[in-house]
């Protein structure tokens, strides 16, 4: 017992690791808690998805890992570990040695994260004339290369494209060659199959899972789609209103989540099982920042909450050898 | 598959004209809908799935006439609507509504709810101020809003309830068909299942007809009675939603069910995944428009378009499935 919890949580073996991350937006009706206390790890080599509805902090831990929590955000506790650095304290002029070389970023819509004034081939060659000061012949050639290998048929030619004349699936994969170009440790996929259609969807999965063999990447994969979540990371951790309720390897989780918020999401989803002539829903609505629930967060819509979930926070507790999870009522 | 069908609709064509500007300039079409046809009968709910640009929208926007048609016939409660004017649809617009995607985009913001779910009533004439309002407290009850959101606008919504605002708009004027385009795509997974139970409550109390327009399968394998898959503006497969789930014949169905993810499968092996894109509805391939992705393609593929065949309500467009000679 005390082996495993040893191996698994080994901050060495971590690619990245967030302890206790906590962001803050001033507010005019006062600070909103974005995120508050999340902590996650990804080991090199595997995926950690990140699930959760939107404004539950998903994107915004996310972007607080690159030092990009856009204004008036601020990240006022936690530690973001990488390669022995604390991110979070970092000066603007590290991380950037950082940001888009060895961790970088996808995002859900590359029409809009994508400059639509230059070729796709200088955009991805711009990386690494920036962080290997490569020459423009060399830096282009390995762009091609690049497109090539991230499957884009006749990259020679297609380099020189501009973002509008590729279809969705390939500005995605222009934007994969542009965040992998430096071979980074860690790549961040916020949504990044989300604007997809699902034939095209299971493409970008698909390339994403080989090009992590390859280059060893860890990803971490936010998403709120859990099938997709299912079907591409080795660990999830669910967040709700801000907080992380649950983490567990992802067959565990889908199999027997503990979480009542994890289920009702689960159950709420129309599965491959037989015809319900209505839908399991999690009763109410997700709570506004600004008035969460006391206690338990997710205590005004569950339906086990008692009295003891009201009047305190639980928090996210070892449940099992590999499982944490934030409920008082939950049996590990 | 007796009496009068809601809809029915025969060999559909929608295209647009693209490039060249001015009247003498040259022109090429954009066919986004090619000789659909397919007929909805009453209280039945029909799935139209495929992937963007398959003319899934296009289709029900001709159907409902708020673009009309190119060619083809639109026949609703046995009544040709093809050609009418403005002026004649008028009353038949009351009798179909629609629901769409983006309960942001949707909404006027400057009204508040109240006046949002009571216009229709106000634009078609229908009681005074008083009995509209009256009207329009009972309809945001029925979606689950309260008498007391009325007066709010519509910025204070969250997306679902949002939704259930622009459903109680749709169904004011008590209409019998509703086409409902990707009604919970923009929703959050806890609100999309209350929308869709809303949905289909509404649609047992007061035997509506549902026109469901989806990319969602999962949705739609809930949701429906029957489905239309469409791949570059043709229905491609049709049949009973179950049927088609558990049997799916054309390739390209076959493709969009093993594409979606599932939950508790594990993680993905490297799938025999489609491959490409869609081809451009401006430059269609020939003879199958599916054939330069399918894994089942032929010679006859490439020459000659399979035609919508199957027995039992279920019909697929598709040389090898439906076998027979070269």
């Amino acid at each position: 017992m005390l082996e495993a919890i040893e191996t698994s949580q080994d901050p060495t073996a971590a690619a990245l690791e967030v302890r206790g991350l906590e962001v803050v937006f001033a507010t005019d009706a006062g600070p909103l808690k974005a995120a508050d206390k999340v902590s996650f790890a990804v080991p090199a080599g595997r995926t950690l998805g990140l699930v959760g509805e939107s404004g539950c902090g998903k994107s915004i831990s996310a972007l607080a890992i690159l030092g990009l929590v856009p204004p008036p955000g601020l990240i006022i506790g936690g530690q973001i570990l990488f390669n022995g650095d604390d991110l979070a304290s970092l000066p603007e002029r590290r991380m950037e040695d950082i940001r888009g070389a060895r961790v970088s970023m996808i995002f859900q819509e590359p029409m809009t994260a994508l400059n639509p004034v230059f070729s796709i081939g200088s955009q991805v060659a711009e990386a690494l004339r920036i962080h290997r000061r490569t020459s423009r012949p060399e830096a282009w050639k390995a762009a091609v290369e690049m497109l090539a290998r991230v499957g884009i048929a006749d990259a020679d030619a297609r380099a020189g494209d501009y973002p509008h004349q590729l279809s969705g699936g390939m500005r995605q994969r222009a934007m994969i060659a542009m965040a992998l170009i430096c071979r980074p440790e860690v790549l961040i996929a916020d949504e990044p199959t989300t604007a997809l259609d699902v034939t095209t969807q299971a493409q970008i999965l698909d390339l994403m899972m080989a090009m992590q063999r390859d280059l060893g990447l860890a990803i971490l994969f936010i998403s709120h789609d859990l099938g997709v979540i299912s079907e591409i990371a080795d660990e999830v951790a669910v967040m709700y209103a801000g907080a992380i309720v649950e983490r567990a390897p992802a067959g565990e989780l889908f199999e027997r989540p503990l979480h009542p918020y994890t289920q009702g999401l689960i159950e709420t989803l129309p599965g491959t099982g037989p015809r319900l002539p209505r839908l399991p829903a999690i009763a109410g609505q997700v709570p506004d920042l600004g008035a969460l629930p006391r206690g338990c967060r997710f205590s005004d819509r569950c339906p086990l909450a008692d009295d003891e979930c009201g009047a305190s926070e639980p928090t996210l507790a070892a449940a099992g050898e590999r499982r944490r999870v934030a409920c008082w009522k939950a049996a590990p | 598959m007796s009496g009068t069908p809601v809809l029915e609709v025969r060999d559909l064509c929608k295209r647009f004209p693209v490039g060249g500007k001015g009247p003498f300039a040259d022109k090429s079409w954009l066919n986004v809908v090619n000789a659909v046809s397919f007929r909805l009968d009453k209280g039945e709910t029909l799935a139209l799935v495929g992937e963007s640009g398959g003319g899934k929208t296009t289709l029900a926007r001709a159907a409902a006439m708020l673009q009309p048609p190119t060619s083809g016939s639109v026949r609703f409660e046995g009544r040709e609507i093809t050609g009418l004017d403005n002026r004649s649809l008028k009353p038949l617009r009351r009798r179909i509504q629609m629901i769409f995607q983006d309960p942001y985009g949707s909404l006027n913001p400057r009204l508040p709810v109240g006046a949002i779910i009571a216009e229709p009533l106000l634009v078609h004439g229908l009681g005074d101020k008083a009995e509209r309002r009256q009207k329009a407290i009972r309809l945001a009850e029925q979606v689950g809003l309260k008498a007391g959101d009325m007066s709010r606008y519509p910025h204070q919504f969250s997306g679902g309830q949002r939704q259930r605002i622009a459903i109680a708009r749709a169904i004011a004027l008590q209409p019998c068909l509703i086409i409902a385009d990707e009604p919970v795509s923009a929703l959050d997974v806890s609100i999309q299942g209350q929308v869709l139970n809303l949905l289909r409550d509404l649609r047992d109390s007061r035997g509506l007809t549902y026109l469901f327009i989806s990319h969602d399968l999962a949705v739609v394998r809930h949701f429906a009675d029957r489905v239309a898959v469409m791949y570059l503006g043709r229905i491609v497969e049709t049949a009973a939603a179950e049927t088609l789930f558990d049997a799916p014949r054309h390739p390209y169905t076959r493709a969009l069910i093993a594409a979606q993810p599932v939950i508790g499968r594990g993680k993905r092996m490297a799938a025999d995944c489609l491959p490409g894109d869609p081809p451009s509805p401006l430059d269609p391939p020939s003879g199958c428009p599916f054939h330069p992705r399918c894994p089942l393609a032929e010679a006859r593929c490439r020459e000659s378009k399979p035609e919508l065949e199957g027995e039992g309500g279920h019909r697929a467009a598709c040389h090898v499935v439906n076998g027979g000679g070269t």
